[in-house]
């Protein structure tokens, strides 16, 4: 026992402490934006600013940029203007600006996914009508650090509203590598640009002069961006790809006034037939809901008056997307991934015509209590 | 042997009296040693006797003075073991007979100071030799007890006996530890630690026995089939064997809820696992493995770390190493100066390091939730054998980080199973897992379904 004790002491200690790194020797990068400029690669990398002080008045982050033939040779030449190490191990967030985008989205998550330290769970966002480098140079007044705030932002808009969908390294590389499917990448904008927006003044005021505001969803094909979806677009996807967790549903109940239907739970589940030597998808979406709000006079409590909001919710749901679907006839991008749909049922499937059959159904919580609901119950007490 | 050579003894010994009566022409000398005999006792029961009889001989003492307990002596070495036991002897004619007149030179019974319970009983064991088996006969009134009574020391002349409940124990474990006392040779025995290093013949860090200074505990002990050593002078007695679950047990476990007790040793495995891994894990997530930390937690540790000159290893082992100096000099210290050591400790070391920016603050979180947690064990040995491991574990870890601790924890395992106490495996009843033994490992059940004693320690008489 002794003697393994020792043999593997010195063993041990010939490794020469392989991969060690202090805490305070390193720089936390927590995200990366490139561009393309001179027909070089910008890389700029957003480090968290780890002061012992917290009550000081300097920014939580500080942005290094570096440029270089490749990815990887930027953020080498970027250890020169750097003190510490650049760690990539906490990286939570990618933007590529869109002119980047447009070359080739594969080739860059490649680089990133050889580089031994990062991990693989970043978010990639496209920077719309902005430079990428401008993006993770702004200052985020809620979370100290803005990539936490756009991660966070990002986590709680695909939860909550379904307006929007991030994709992880991880899912973009496997997307793109499966047939009859391409990824989508989240978008980030940002309102009002100014120096300013750069500098603590920006945390300091309740309405910041600069704001990150994140945008729908942007198409790939074959790995390249190929264009933006709107706001009912990006709805119509998160439904056909059973990623809706939360949305609220504005359905017209009389001529004027609006009722808003929030599902709070959704399953879409297709079938795929060969009907008449032709391909059919059968996509069932089964939804539970309630009502959010109602600013119309008819009474809730008839079954009519329900049923009625069901089905035009339901209505909305397929109109949604219809929406989407015409997006992807418009393009050549196979987003909605149904040719994949169908290649897993039927192997010898290749590129022939198909048909998409929907089957909305939208059930509303009938069970529960109303307390001090206005709207909707008899006036008969005083 | 005669008078006169006595008498020149006492140059040497001061404290040797020499006490010459005439009752009817008779010459009658009392011979004792003042430092260990009650005077009282001498005066009431044998003086007084002596010169209200007619003595002429050494047999008239026999008969007419009123002492329990008498030995006849007929050669020197006799003499001086009774002298120096504390019997008084009479010398009538160059005949001797000695008696009892021993002075308690012990504190009473009192309460337990190591070993505290908040329920049961407080009594516990002295440096009184007779005390002591007396306070384990009270609590088991067989016949079937028995007390083997050696003495090992060829200068000190200690009494140590071997106590067991016959018809319980193993009597392979009885022949096998009372033929190495029969073998022991030493000159002086000092504490119960001098014949348990000579029991065993392996060196382990971890104890392979327990001691105790509660009786009750060993009367629990003896009637789960083990062996109990009791040594004159030493308050604490010896338990064997002992395994590596004896050690989250406690007396006190015995006397409370079982349900909570049952909880309480979860944590206090947990605190095992804390005690040891905690540095190393630390050391190994902040300096190797830094992806495996919430970012939120990997910026606070960074910020805490900012400035702090040394390597996280060395800041490690200054904290390990103050701790164990502040708790060494706690053991040694007089109670009146443990405040100011306190103060020094807490404020200056602590506090004062970290404002002077030379460690960091969740260093001093780590060192001592880990420190804290290993003080749970009341024994002292196993405390230090936790330090060592500790250590161990902290400096694998700055080499190789997580990898580093794992094959410590390989090597932990290793060294546990392969260690042996009195030819028992110490990790029973874990790691030759016996079901029933499990009904008081971890999970204590009640009394009553405790209706089998230990299978390891007892093959015939298992159900009580």
């Amino acid at each position: 026992m002794k003697k393994i004790i020792i043999i593997l002491i010195i063993i041990l200690s010939f490794t020469g402490c392989y991969n060690y790194k202090e805490l305070n020797k390193i720089a936390i990068v927590s995200s990366i934006a490139i561009d393309k400029k001179d027909d070089k690669y910008l890389v700029s990398a957003q480090v968290m600013n780890a002061k012992q002080d917290k009550e000081s008045e300097s920014s939580q982050v500080v942005v290094y940029e570096a440029k270089g033939e490749t990815i990887n040779g930027a953020l080498r030449n970027m250890t020169m203007k750097a003190p510490r190490t650049i760690y990539g191990g906490h990286l939570s967030k990618l933007v590529i600006s869109e002119e980047i985008a447009k070359e080739g989205i594969a080739n860059i998550i490649d680089g990133f996914q050889r580089l031994t330290e990062i991990r693989n769970e970043f978010t990639i966002t496209i920077a719309r009508n902005i430079e990428a480098s401008k993006v993770i140079k702004i200052m985020t007044s809620t979370e100290s650090v803005p990539a936490e705030y756009v991660k966070t932002s990002l986590e709680t808009a695909d939860i909550s509203s379904a307006l929007t969908y991030s994709t992880k390294l991880d899912e973009f590389a496997s997307l793109y590598l499966k047939k009859g499917i391409d990824p989508v990448i989240a978008v980030i904008e940002v309102d009002n640009y100014e120096k300013k927006g750069t500098t603590l003044d920006n945390t300091d005021t309740t309405d910041p002069i600069t704001k990150i505001v994140l945008g729908n969803i942007a198409v790939t094909n074959n790995g390249k961006f190929e264009k933006y979806l709107t706001k009912e677009e990006t709805i119509g996807y998160n439904f056909i790809r059973n990623q809706v967790e939360e949305i609220v549903i504005p359905v017209k109940c009389d001529d004027k006034y609006y009722a808003s239907i929030t599902v709070l739970k959704n399953k879409t589940k297709y079938k795929v037939a060969k009907v008449n030597n032709k391909y059919q998808i059968k996509y069932f979406i089964n939804s539970n809901g309630v009502i959010g709000e109602y600013d119309c006079s008819d009474e809730l409590i008839k079954e009519k008056v329900i049923n009625n909001l069901e089905k035009k919710a339901e209505k909305k749901i397929k109109y949604y997307i219809n929406k989407a679907l015409e997006a992807q006839k418009d393009s050549k991008s196979k987003f909605l991934g149904f040719e994949r749909n169908i290649y897993l049922n039927y192997p010898k499937y290749k590129d022939e015509e198909y048909e998409i059959k929907l089957n909305v159904n939208l059930e509303l919580s009938r069970k529960g209590e109303l307390r001090n609901s206005s709207k909707g119950a008899k006036k008969n007490e005083y | 042997m005669d008078i006169k050579e006595i008498k020149l003894l006492q140059k040497n010994n001061p404290d040797l009296k020499i006490r010459e009566l005439k009752n009817d022409k008779t010459n009658i000398n009392t011979i004792y040693f003042e430092s260990l005999c009650d005077s009282d006792s001498i005066n009431d029961f044998l003086l007084k006797p002596i010169n209200m009889n007619t003595i002429k001989s050494i047999n008239d003492i026999k008969d007419k003075i009123p002492n329990g307990n008498l030995k006849e002596v007929t050669d020197e070495k006799t003499l001086f073991e009774c002298l120096y036991n504390g019997f008084t002897v009479i010398e009538i004619k160059n005949k001797f007979l000695s008696f009892e007149t021993k002075f308690p030179l012990d504190s009473g019974i009192s309460e337990a100071s190591n070993e505290k319970v908040i329920k049961g009983p407080k009594d516990a064991f002295t440096e009184n030799y007779q005390n002591n088996m007396g306070l384990i006969r009270k609590r088991i009134r067989s016949k079937d007890l028995v007390f083997k009574e050696h003495v090992i020391g060829t200068t000190s002349k200690t009494k140590v006996s071997l106590i067991y409940v016959d018809g319980i124990v193993d009597k392979k474990l009885v022949n096998k530890i009372e033929k190495k006392l029969k073998t022991m040779t030493m000159d002086y025995v000092a504490n119960s630690n001098y014949i348990t290093e000579n029991l065993n013949n392996n060196n382990y860090m971890f104890p392979t026995n327990l001691m105790t200074e509660r009786p009750d505990y060993v009367g629990f002990q003896l009637m789960e089939g083990r062996v109990a050593i009791l040594v004159e002078n030493t308050p604490q007695v010896i338990i064997i064997p002992a395994f590596f679950s004896d050690f989250i047990k406690t007396v006190d476990d015995y006397y409370q809820n079982t349900k909570n007790v049952s909880i309480t040793r979860i944590i206090r495995v947990l605190a095992l696992i804390i005690s040891i891994f905690t540095p190393a894990v630390y050391i190994a997530l902040t300096t190797f493995n830094q992806e495996t930390l919430p970012t939120s937690v990997l910026i606070n540790f960074s910020i805490q770390r900012g400035g702090v000159p040394f390597p996280s290893i060395v800041e490690a082992i200054i904290m390990w190493l103050t701790f164990e100096i502040l708790r060494e000099a706690d053991t040694r210290i007089p109670f009146v100066m443990g405040t100011s050591m306190s103060i020094v400790g807490a404020l200056v070391l602590g506090q004062a390091a970290v404002e002077a920016g030379l460690i960091s603050p969740i260093m001093i979180i780590i060192i001592a939730i880990s420190s804290v947690a290993s003080l749970l064990f009341n024994d002292n040995d196993m405390v230090n054998a936790i330090r060592i491991w500790k250590l161990l574990f902290l400096l694998l870890s700055a080499f190789v980080g997580l990898y580093g601790v794992f094959i410590g924890l390989v090597l932990f395992i290793m060294k546990l199973c392969s260690m042996d106490s009195y030819g028992f495996d110490y990790t029973d009843p874990n790691a030759p897992f016996n079901m029933q033994a499990q009904k008081n490992n971890i999970i204590l059940t009640k009394k009553y379904k405790l209706n089998k004693r230990n299978p390891f320690l007892t093959d015939n008489s298992n159900r009580r």
